[in-house]
């Protein structure tokens, strides 16, 4: 291909399997391709398209840990520090305290 | 998709669709005008929901004295109806959750509306609670805020304050997956739609192309929304349970009741599920997407919870004999044989006897006779709370606070207005969204069903080469 010279090239499947092929084949023969379209997830795909694994579930795990972070150093302040209750002296917050 | 051809196994999806007859199957029940039976459906069910919208009110103005409750049954219809609406929830954060992790397929037929179920479920439930407080203006105090009353915090070590965070949690987590679900759905929907319709699928679906990229993202998302529903499944009505098992009540007080409790949630789930399925796969003709075998394999999930359940029913009374507590030995005694026996033996035989039924395969794979069996189980799980609440409460350490009780026509009223609500949230659902996965469903399509090879196919896999 020319390097000012661009060709679009439209591929139309009616079948998953051609598709991942046609993927393959256009690989192998060098082409960039811009995008892939279907109406439901196409398992093996990803690796032909070369496309990186997203990190959605890192960020999922980083946020829960915050969550559950935040709820225990919350819970421990309210019941040592801001409001300690003597009805709560047999719980993990209080026993050496009373 | 590198599909797995199985020679055995039965086709998920019947009648040798193509992945456009899939779409038009699907969607097509909502671009239609309804029918006839659907309008009397929303009408009864508005009309049902008003008088439910009427008893709260009247139960907010008089106060809670307008219930039946007294200084011994202080927990009566309000809490069974929490508890039971909950329970059935759970079948689908389980169908969509835990069966997704386990790869099982047969989920996309029954994953929306199971998980659609779960959040009119989920809201039908958490009614309760907040009129059973009372003074219902004040319900944002079980939050903890920084507040100016001191500052006065809820009760972290209350297993009450735990379900208020379970339930949001729930509610939140399904109400996500449910959405994420259709985000794509609502684009096909988009695609198919003009004018204003358009234009609100189009809000709806954020922009939702089908690039490989959104797909990745998309399972990805669902892999994770997955993996925090699953300990849902188990932490919700195991909290649940702790609102009794955490108590000094004889009955309540015992070790049992998480996984009984979760066992009895599936159970009644499924059976709810079913109920649904069975009307809904009728009305709008889609016994090619819900067929026999997914009924088959949730009265599967049916026997083996029923058996989990009765066999906890039995644990129960053979450790209240076995522990030598008489204290215990006469709550047990009293469930069966007091004046409340009659709801003792309903349960029994709605969740024990009859689900035995079905280990006779060809009595799972009846229609029919599962539609009845749902509706035992629908019964029999809640006379299993109101055993479990109200016939413990009745009979009192001391013999002159004994009490019965029997719910006034505001309590039934609340109860019978949250089918109204359950039943328009779901009539109104299956206009506005496809009740069936539409992609979940096409990427199945050829694991079993297409590419079926054995006996009794009547279709050979075939390539249509462009």
């Amino acid at each position: 291909m020319a390097n000012n010279h661009k060709e679009i090239v439209f591929g139309l499947y009616n079948d998953e399997e051609d598709l991942i092929r046609a993927v393959k084949e256009a690989k192998s023969a060098h082409l960039d391709i811009y995008d892939v379209f279907t109406p439901f997830p196409l398992h093996g795909l990803d690796p032909v398209l070369g496309l990186e694994e997203s990190r959605l579930h890192i960020a999922g795990f980083i946020y829960g840990a915050l969550g559950t972070l935040t709820a225990f150093l919350g819970m421990t302040w309210i019941f040592t520090k801001d409001w300690p209750n003597a009805v709560l002296v047999s719980s993990c917050f209080y026993s050496h305290h009373f | 998709m590198s599909a797995v051809v199985s020679p055995i196994r039965r086709p998920l999806i019947t009648g040798n669709k193509t992945y456009h007859q899939i779409t038009e199957d699907l969607i097509s029940p909502t671009e239609k005008a309804p029918t006839r039976a659907w309008t009397i459906g929303l009408i009864i069910s508005v009309a049902v929901l008003s008088y439910g919208v009427f008893c709260i009110l009247w139960t907010i103005y008089v106060g809670i004295g307008s219930w039946n409750l007294n200084r011994t049954v202080n927990w009566g219809w309000d809490i069974t109806n929490f508890v039971w609406w909950i329970g059935i929830g759970h079948a689908g954060t389980l169908i969509s959750a835990i069966l997704l992790l386990f790869r099982q397929k047969w989920r996309t037929g029954v994953n929306r509306a199971a998980e659609a179920m779960t959040i009119f479920a989920v809201m039908c439930a958490g009614l309760f609670p907040l009129i059973h407080m009372g003074r219902i203006w004040l319900a944002m105090f079980i939050l903890p805020y920084p507040n100016t009353r001191g500052p006065l915090w809820p009760n972290f070590n209350s297993p009450l304050l735990w379900d208020v965070f379970a339930i949001s949690t729930y509610l939140t987590v399904s109400l996500l997956f449910w959405y994420t679900g259709l985000v794509p759905d609502f684009a096909t929907v988009r695609d198919r739609a003009k004018g204003m319709r358009r234009k609100i699928y189009n809000f709806l679906s954020f922009g939702w192309t089908g690039s490989a990229k959104h797909w990745q993202r998309w399972e990805s998302l669902s892999l994770v929304l997955a993996g925090l529903s699953t300990p849902l499944v188990l932490s919700v009505h195991t909290i649940v349970s702790f609102d009794f098992a955490t108590s000094v009540i004889p009955g309540w007080h015992t070790t049992i009741f998480p996984p009984y409790f979760v066992a009895g949630a599936v159970f009644s789930g499924f059976a709810m599920v079913l109920t649904l399925m069975i009307i809904t796969r009728k009305l709008l003709k889609l016994e090619d997407y819900i067929t026999v075998e997914h009924i088959e394999s949730m009265n599967k999930v049916i026997l083996v919870t029923g058996t989990i359940v009765g066999v906890a029913y039995l644990t129960e009374l053979f450790i209240a004999w076995y522990s030598g507590y008489v204290y215990e030995q006469f709550a047990f005694f009293n469930r069966a044989l007091g004046p409340y026996w009659w709801s003792y033996f309903g349960m029994m035989f709605c969740n024990v006897i009859s689900p035995q039924l079905f280990w006779k395969k060809s009595w799972r794979r009846n229609i029919t006779l599962t539609f009845l069996m749902s509706i035992f189980i629908n019964i029999g799980m809640w006379f299993e709370r109101f055993v479990i609440i109200a016939t413990t409460l009745a009979r009192d350490y001391l013999p002159s606070s004994w009490s019965l009780y029997s719910p006034s026509w505001v309590e039934i009223g609340i109860y019978i207005g949250t089918f109204g609500l359950f039943f328009t949230c779901y009539l109104i659902f299956t206009r506005v969204a496809p009740v069936v996965a539409v992609a979940e469903v096409k990427s199945v399509l050829k694991t079993g069903g297409n590419q079926y090879v054995g006996e009794n196919a009547t279709h050979k896999h075939h390539h249509e080469h462009h």
